[in-house]
């Protein structure tokens, strides 16, 4: 299987790196997992129980190690320990963990009890995507930089750092989703993850057989669908334009951010940006499973109409300069359009398309295009842009919250300058309840955001990983290890 | 060749003082070689600095908690000062210490020490390639074309060359992996499990630099081809293979091998795109994706060891020239 970068330290608790985590999956367990329709089966835990902030999970019995150590209660206590310490720095405390759980083992070692300190809706949906480490790695973290001691259905024996990483299967498994294993004759002894940077390479490799499976997002797509590969995606919230309220910044005027949204013609951009294999959004988060379903975003958001713009920003005091530019104040409209050029492919071009029509309206535009690697040094560093076409990848609504609202950088993830009331209540209310049954204001807070321009959902895009001689499934946005099947 | 078997001092030199000039040449480029590499630790400290991003945030993405980030820079030492940073880089440089990858979280020079062989390996097959076509081809080229002789020829050798030349390397590698790997199957796509795993990346490598080296054995050869002392060897009637042997080759060699040295200065760069393409675990593979991360240590460290192995090849190529023509003005630089 090829991976596109190196996947960094393997420690599964220190890193959201999309590459670390697919690995990751193959030598770690959750206590749960979620299945793509979107209900919990057992993980490490065979059954839970709800009960107020307190949350019960009975331990199934004979999990080991790749070590061939019992894996107990104990160990998730000790793994909650590590995890929700703040000096322990792992990025998952605040992303898929809410802070202030305490982990408790019963003496007989068969539950443990996770105590909230706050409402944590969708504390399901982050617990399946907290990979559970064992007591060699716990005791010495240094193991797992390179290293992995997990009870997953592989254990990793292999690791040429950034080349191969090869993990061997283990017969005894038993545990994985709803007692899945991975003893069956059709499913791999072994798999190896091979660092294969450039895309084309991928699909070279891919087509001639040398390796089993590749996500590919560039224009070899077409030529991988052309040669009938086996293939299973993910669909991918793309295209999120944002726009900078930050003091001094134009797009803090509600009225221009509304007139740009207003100027694009959003199904055309979309179809540009994903190269015509993407599709409008509905909500924040369109994976599979979805959080919430539901559409959020079509009803608020404004009919394309250049003339609408126009009139906005005349209306809001923005007059044409002598150069066609538009003034207000003496302040001409001009913005810093900040988009990425790797990631769609699609994105230089739509970028084109969407700096002409802002022309069109008198506004003043300074595309920039930068790798995906650059753009977060913009946004959380300089602060010089006004529009940026981004996406928040993530599996539930709440882990956007610390981005569409609270403090802005360096103090806080907000990087937008986001304040938007309705949201901030609407999250409020949903973060009382559990789950599905907040996801009405979950949905109403999204509304608010697209309604206000603060947020602009226009592109989801399925993220094909195509297969040759072997099929396999996604959960979220990770391939589930146990679904793997050689076909030849 | 030591200062004690040195031939008869260069014309000039010896006016200068009391001391060898072998020993003033040898403490002049061994000065300039360790200035160099100062400012090549300076130059590596600031430059990817400059590079706009938070290698923090960068390793946690666009969704990571601003805490995780905060506690992540904590880890990573970057909350200290760039005094500081800079102080740490220098301080590790002289004791062996590289410091530890921001990515993989293993010490900088274990991980060059597994990757340098698998770039050295490629630029050196890539350089003995280049040599042992250009050589051969611009003496040949010179020998047939001098005079104004066979016109075409040389019109022919002259374009192609330049074509040659001017092909990007990684356009090269993807062409060739198209062609030999992917088509007709000849060769392997990607990695060197096998010996023929080399042959692509070797001569997509070895292309340009042998074309350009192939132009200036020509040229020289033609040059030397000229001079008196090879028509009176010639009017002499020697054998025409032994005029050139010992006549014309040892002539044209100070070029050959400055360039010679340029080049295999040229081909660790190279490496970069090809290793990328080819999937090969080396130094320039490994550079491509610590840029990109803004893994620090990594790339001063990329930065310091292979520009440290272009000045020494250059400084090596130095003392060769002048070994091998003591006259050469290099001598008194």
């Amino acid at each position: 299987m090829a991976v596109p970068s190196e996947p960094g330290s393997l420690d599964p608790q220190k890193t959201l790196d999309g590459t670390a985590l697919t690995m990751a999956s193959f030598a770690y367990d959750p206590l749960v997992n979620e299945t793509p329709d979107g209900s919990f089966v057992s993980g490490l835990a065979s059954s839970w129980t709800q009960s107020g902030d307190d949350w019960v999970f009975t331990m199934r019995k004979g999990v080991t190690c790749a070590d061939g150590s019992a894996f107990t209660a104990a160990d998730v206590e000790a793994n909650f320990a590590f995890l929700e310490n703040p000096k322990s720095g792992s990025p998952l405390l605040g992303t898929y963990l809410p802070p202030g759980i305490t982990a408790k083992a019963d003496s007989a070692g068969t539950t443990v009890t996770l105590k909230l300190s706050r409402p944590a809706p969708f504390f399901l949906n982050g617990l399946s995507l907290v990979p559970m480490v064992c007591k060699g790695g716990l005791a010495d973290r240094s193991k797992l930089k390179q290293g992995a001691d997990g009870t997953g259905p592989y254990k990793l024996t292999k690791a040429v750092t950034g080349d191969e990483y090869t993990y061997t299967r283990r017969t005894e498994y038993a545990w994985g989703p709803n007692g899945a294993r991975v003893d069956a004759a059709d499913q791999p002894s072994k798999v190896s993850f091979k660092v294969v940077a450039d895309q084309a390479t991928q699909a070279n490799l891919l087509m001639a057989g040398s390796i089993n499976a590749a996500s590919v997002s560039s224009s070899d797509v077409q030529r991988l669908s052309a040669a009938k590969l086996f293939s299973a995606s993910y669909l991918s919230p793309i295209g999120e334009m944002f726009f900078n309220q930050g003091a001094g910044h134009v797009t803090a005027d509600e009225k221009v951010r509304l007139a740009l949204t207003t100027a694009l013609n959003l199904p055309e951009i979309q179809s540009v940006y994903t190269g015509g294999t993407g599709s409008g959004p509905t909500t924040f988060t369109p994976g599979t499973p979805a959080a919430c379903p539901g559409n959020s975003v079509e009803s608020a958001l404004p009919t394309h109409s250049v003339s609408e713009a126009q009139s906005i920003l005349s209306s809001a005091g923005w007059k044409p300069g002598p150069d066609g530019v538009r003034v207000k104040d003496g302040k001409r409209l001009s913005i810093t359009f900040l988009y990425n050029t790797d990631i769609p492919s699609g994105s230089p071009a739509a970028a084109e398309l969407a700096t002409a029509a802002w022309k069109k309206i008198g506004v003043d535009v300074q595309p920039v295009g930068k790798p995906v690697s650059q753009t977060n040094s913009v946004l959380f560093g300089s602060g010089a842009w006004e529009v940026n076409w981004n996406g928040l990848g993530v599996s539930t609504p709440n882990q956007l919250v610390s981005i569409l609202s609270g403090d802005a950088p360096p103090n806080g993830s907000n990087f937008a300058h986001i304040d938007n009331a309705t949201y901030t209540a609407e999250v409020k209310k949903a973060s009382e309840s559990s789950g599905a049954a907040g996801c009405s204001n979950w949905l109403a807070a999204e509304t608010a955001l697209v309604r206000d321009s603060d947020v602009v959902p226009f592109a989801n895009m399925p993220w094909p990983t195509f297969g040759k001689n072997a099929t396999f499934k996604f959960s979220g946005s990770y391939i589930v290890p146990t679904s793997i099947r050689l076909t030849k | 060749m030591t200062a004690t078997t040195a031939p008869a001092a260069p014309r000039g030199l010896t006016s200068r003082g009391p001391v060898n000039p072998w020993v003033r040449f040898l403490a002049r480029r061994l000065f300039r070689f360790a200035a160099s590499l100062l400012g090549l630790m300076v130059m590596a400290f600031v430059l990817i600095q400059l590079i706009p991003g938070d290698p923090a945030r960068n390793s946690l993405g666009i969704t990571a908690s601003a805490q995780s980030v905060a506690q992540r820079r904590v880890e990573l030492g970057l909350d200290k000062s760039l005094l500081d940073q800079f102080g740490h880089f220098v301080g590790g440089v002289f004791t062996g210490d590289l410091g530890t990858s921001f990515n993989l979280g293993l010490p900088v020079s274990e991980i060059i020490g597994q990757r340098w062989a698998e770039t050295a390996r490629l630029a050196v097959l890539a350089f003995l390639l280049a040599v042992v076509v250009a050589v051969p081809l611009g003496a040949a080229i010179a020998a047939a074309t001098s005079g104004g002789r066979r016109r075409f020829l040389d019109m022919a050798f002259t374009s192609v060359t330049g074509l040659a030349y001017s092909i990007p390397g990684f356009l090269l590698a993807v062409g060739l992996s198209y062609v030999f790997a992917v088509r007709m199957k000849l060769l392997p796509i990607a990695g060197t499990d096998t010996v023929s795993g080399y042959v692509l990346p070797v001569i997509a490598l070895a292309v340009g630099p042998a074309a350009a080296l192939a132009r200036i054995v020509r040229l020289e050869t033609l040059r030397v081809l000229g001079e008196d002392f090879v028509r009176t060897a010639r009017s002499k009637r020697l054998p025409t293979l032994r005029v050139f042997l010992r006549h014309v080759i040892p002539n044209t060699l100070t070029p050959t091998l400055s360039m010679g040295g340029l080049m295999l200065g040229g081909l660790l760069a190279g490496t970069i795109l090809v290793e990328t393409i080819f999937v090969l675990p080396g130094l320039g593979s490994t550079l491509t994706q610590s840029v990109t991360t803004k893994d620090y240590p990594m790339v001063q460290a990329l930065v310091l060891v292979t520009g440290g192995a272009v000045l020494l090849i250059n400084l090596v190529v130095d003392m060769l020239i002048a070994v091998a023509d003591p006259r050469s003005t290099i001598l008194e630089g």
